[in-house]
């Protein structure tokens, strides 16, 4: 399996993208030439000069180490949310699959509920209502993906569950516990694997796209999504801050689609022949 | 038939119910007190203010009468008044939501027109250069968020070509050129990731067409191949696009939102995200709820045209 | 009861419903899978079940391993109620009662070693120190005549054959009394079924196993049964010692199933049995007698009558109105 991952072109192409990005998200403090919320109101707007390699933005911070520290937020908030969806999903669609019967309709159909609506409508509702920041925004964004692992899951698990080696560990008197561990969660990873490729890139395009509006990650702290936002109203005086932010985000998110894509064609062969 | 279209209409109404439960639920169990948090920390440390606001906000009764209350006060479209002029919130909506559906309508119309004819050509020529570049451009497109896009397009036709405005809204009663021109890029920014998908459904149902036995038959007899491509085939790029959709609705929703604060264009979106910021509680409950209702709506139509075209999926 | 019965089926019914597409009908539909069947299985002998695929055999199986509930009846296994018991009781019974399943390809976890699967048994119930399990581990895999140096290896690097054998040896790994063969051969190659037949007769003969044979082909059955239980639409038609069963069958599709069997001889000239028309649908089975809407020797009392299983030899039994004494002969 490893082998195919490291045979996969797309998969290499968006991992020598996606690692310095990570590695960055980690040493962010200490590799940042500035500090990313130094006010400095006789720099302001600067292009690219000796003092800011990228310049500075309309309160004179410096763009480089904004857009450094800008990584973390986005990441925590797409690998939190992706956790709780994971996690959430996955327990309450295997406890479908497996239970059947009244438990079964009652997940699915508070399921559907969530699944009828635009993710983006939600997560503006709710932040509306109960505030924006990154530990909301891991909440909300995690309860939105939920139902799409849920639903794998069940389904997943209903091919499964069927199959001789769950009713041979049946048989053996395994306890539901073992039987959902050990024979039927190993099998039913590949789906699973690649809706979190998928889940982390909505979840990152929910955050920057909610921190574009202002609704998301909390100033002064920076994420990308936030930059490109506030840049807007300044693309005439410094074009640039608009652009690196946007660079950023757009080839990150090209990234990780592409990561996504060689999942799906190594975990899932069957989609790959009908494309 | 009949039955059909009114379970749709059921699902509408259930569904519709559940948005405006949720909307009264989060406000009552917000974190906080919603009125001292309108009145902000000076005047919201005064108990008759707070009072005050808790009345307007209808926080002052039961709750179960407060449920009965926004229920009734929803069935006759009344979603109260904004906090800071009195103004009924139903005339807000009525004055954005024509701008959010004209943005919308005409992203639609040109996502369809690019993405169908672009479509066409590349399974017409499949493998040829238009096929590569389609499915290129679409891959890559579809994984950028739409702001990003509409600040590239910004950058590069308004600041560098200066062809058309960056941002903002004149109405067509007073200006109908300006107002065309300041349409044309949010619309574009919307039109595009909605051209990908659509491009890429119509290549291939024109290609899963092209490969039955009826269009052999077609070519057989003599037909010229553009009689069979535009007569024939092209029928399945219509039920493409009422695919896609349905099934981008959500991003395309989401794309409104974000393209309408980029471009400063006031629709309801931009109007909800105001409201948020200035925790307008009666508006943002507003506009979600006709926001919710028209994606709900839309999506119960996209359904049963579907019943309508195809009696399978009834 | 007698003293070395092992397991006893008594009267056991079910009845799967049958999901109905329309949101207000009250009707509901039952696949009758197992309705009321009786047999007893003695300690040491093999008891091979017969019958078409659908007629409620694997059904029946797992209705005996607890894999699924039955609605009614009884099962003794050792004298005890197996119906009457519940969580934690129900999976320690386990040990005494296993299962070979039928799709070699299925019934071993692809994400185990062969090691972790034949020791599960060890695991569920908590049994031996670890090195205990891979010695025992080691030991099945000898019994079951594979190498010992399979130990880590993961079931797709095997043939259908090999993996049966995995199969059995973790069904044994606990010394069960009763193992339950359900088409454990049907997968296989005709040669490879003869080597696991043979597998499973020493085992039986090592361990005093005894075995419940479930199969749809009745040559298959004949070779290793000492008793043998025809069913037809989820009903024992007819149940005796398998010389009795094969030499001398009284149930007309008993005589049906038997005359199908090849025989390898040109000059043998035998009587072909051929049933009419399909197998009735089991959610709305023929009334009375199931058999009668294809049965050769159909009398007006088969389609009013449900004909009882009955004694008419000795451990020989059939269901049919042609053996209530009278009718008898006309058959013969």
């Amino acid at each position: 399996m490893a082998r195919k991952f490291l045979h996969h072109k797309t998969f290499i192409v968006s991992f020598i993208i996606l690692l310095p990005i990570l590695i960055i998200a980690l040493i962010g403090p200490w590799i940042a030439p500035n500090d990313p919320l130094e006010i400095d109101s006789t720099n302001v707007l600067k292009s690219g000069t000796s003092g800011h390699l990228l310049g500075t933005d309309e309160y004179g911070r410096d763009i480089l180490s904004r857009l450094i520290l800008g990584i973390r937020p986005t990441m925590l908030v797409a690998i939190g949310a992706t956790l709780i969806a994971f996690f959430g999903g996955v327990g309450l669609g295997v406890i479908a699959g497996y239970a059947r019967g009244f438990t079964e309709k009652m997940i699915m159909r508070a399921i559907d509920i969530v699944l009828c609506f635009p993710p983006i409508l939600l997560a503006l509702m709710v932040v509306g209502f109960w505030g924006s920041g990154v530990k909301n925004l891991i909440l909300i964004i995690g309860v939105l993906y939920i139902p799409r692992f849920a639903r794998i899951t069940h389904s997943a698990t209903l091919q499964v569950k069927g199959l001789e080696y769950v009713q041979s560990e049946l048989s053996l008197g395994a306890s539901h516990f073992r039987v959902i561990t050990k024979a039927i969660l190993p099998n039913i990873m590949s789906p699973l694997i690649i809706q979190i490729s998928l889940t982390i890139a909505a979840a990152i395009l929910l955050e920057s796209g909610l921190s574009f509006l202002g609704l998301g990650v909390v100033p002064p702290e920076p994420s990308w999504g936030q930059m490109i936002g506030d840049a807007r109203g300044y693309i005439y005086n410094n074009p640039m801050y608009v652009i690196w932010p946007s660079l950023c985000l757009g080839v990150t998110m090209l990234a990780i689609n592409l990561m996504g894509d060689s999942f799906r064609d190594i975990l899932d062969p069957r989609l790959k022949n009908k494309q | 038939m009949l039955r059909f279209v009114s379970k749709n209409v059921g699902v509408a109404i259930v569904q519709i119910f559940i948005v405006a439960t949720l909307v009264f639920l989060l406000l009552r169990f917000m974190p906080g007190d919603p009125a001292v948090l309108v009145l902000g920390t000076e005047r919201g440390a005064d108990p008759a203010a707070v009072e005050a606001m808790r009345a307007t906000l209808g926080l002052d009764q039961p709750l179960l009468t407060q449920y009965f209350t926004w229920f009734a006060d929803i069935l006759r479209l009344d979603f109260g008044q904004s906090l800071f002029n009195n103004i009924d919130v139903t005339t807000y909506l009525a004055e954005r939501l024509p701008k959010t559906l004209e943005l919308a309508i005409v992203a639609i119309i040109i996502g369809s027109i690019i993405g169908i004819s672009l479509g066409i050509i590349a399974a017409v020529k499949r493998g040829g250069v238009v096929d590569m570049i389609v499915s290129s451009i679409a891959a890559a497109g579809l994984s950028f968020p739409v702001y990003v896009t509409g600040t590239v397009l910004i950058l590069l036709l308004s600041l560098q070509l200066n062809l058309l405005p960056a941002s903002g809204y004149t109405a067509f009663s007073e200006d109908p050129v300006a107002h065309i021109q300041k349409l044309f890029l949010p619309a574009i920014t919307v039109a595009l990731p909605l051209a990908a998908s659509i491009a890429r459904m119509t290549r291939s149902s024109m290609l899963e067409v092209l490969g039955k036995d009826f269009v052999q038959t077609l070519r057989a007899k003599g037909l010229a191949e553009k009689m069979i491509i535009f007569k024939h085939v092209l029928r399945n790029a219509i039920i493409s696009v009422i695919t896609v959709i349905g099934l981008e609705l959500a991003n395309l929703i989401g794309g409104t939102v974000l393209i309408e604060f980029l471009f400063n264009w006031p629709g309801l979106s931009s109007l909800l995200v105001e409201s948020i910021n200035n925790r307008n509680y009666p508006i943002i409950q507003g506009s979600i709820i006709v926001i919710a209702a028209f994606y709900i709506l839309i999506n119960r139509a996209v359904e049963i045209i579907y019943g309508l075209m195809d009696p399978r999926t009834r | 009861m007698k003293s070395n019965t092992l397991l006893e089926v008594k009267n056991v019914k079910k009845h799967f419903p049958v999901s109905d597409k329309k949101l207000f009908s009250t009707h509901k539909n039952y696949v009758q899978a197992v309705n009321g069947v009786s047999f007893t299985i003695n300690e040491g002998e093999t008891f091979g079940l017969v019958g078409e695929s659908g007629c409620g055999k694997s059904t029946l199986a797992r209705l005996i391993m607890g894999l699924i509930k039955a609605d009614s009846g009884e099962i003794n296994f050792e004298g005890r109620n197996f119906l009457e018991l519940r969580g934690r009781e129900l999976r320690k019974s386990r040990k005494q009662m296993q299962m070979v399943f039928q799709k070699p390809y299925e019934s071993l976890n692809p994400k185990m070693t062969v090691g972790q699967i034949i020791s599960a048994p060890f695991d569920i119930h908590g049994v031996y120190n670890k090195q205990e399990r891979v010695q025992k581990v080691k030991d099945l895999l000898e019994m079951v005549g594979l190498s010992q140096q399979y130990i880590n290896r993961y079931p797709h690097e095997f043939s259908g054959g090999q993996r049966q054998r995995i199969g059995i040896a973790r069904a044994i790994a606990l010394n069960p009394k009763l193992v339950i063969c359900d088409e454990a051969v049907s997968a296989l190659d005709v040669s490879i079924q003869s080597q696991i037949l043979n597998l499973l007769n020493e085992l039986q003969k090592e361990f005093k196993l005894t075995y419940l044979f479930i199969s749809h082909d009745l040559s298959v059955v004949k070779h290793v049964s000492d008793k043998i239980g025809v069913m037809y639409l989820g009903e024992m038609v007819e149940v005796g010692d398998a010389e009795t069963i094969y030499k001398n069958p009284k149930h007309p599709y008993t005589q049906a199933l038997l005359s199908a069997i090849p025989i390898p001889d040109p000059t043998f000239k035998k009587e072909r049995i051929v049933l009419e028309g399909d197998l009735p649908s089991p959610i709305n089975p023929p009334s009375g007698c199931r058999l009668s809407t294809r049965c050769p020797y159909v009398i007006p009392l088969c389609k009013e009558m449900k004909p009882e299983l009955s004694t008419i030899g000795s451990n020989h039994m059939a269901a049919c109105h042609l053996f209530s004494e009278s009718k008898l002969q006309k058959i013969n």
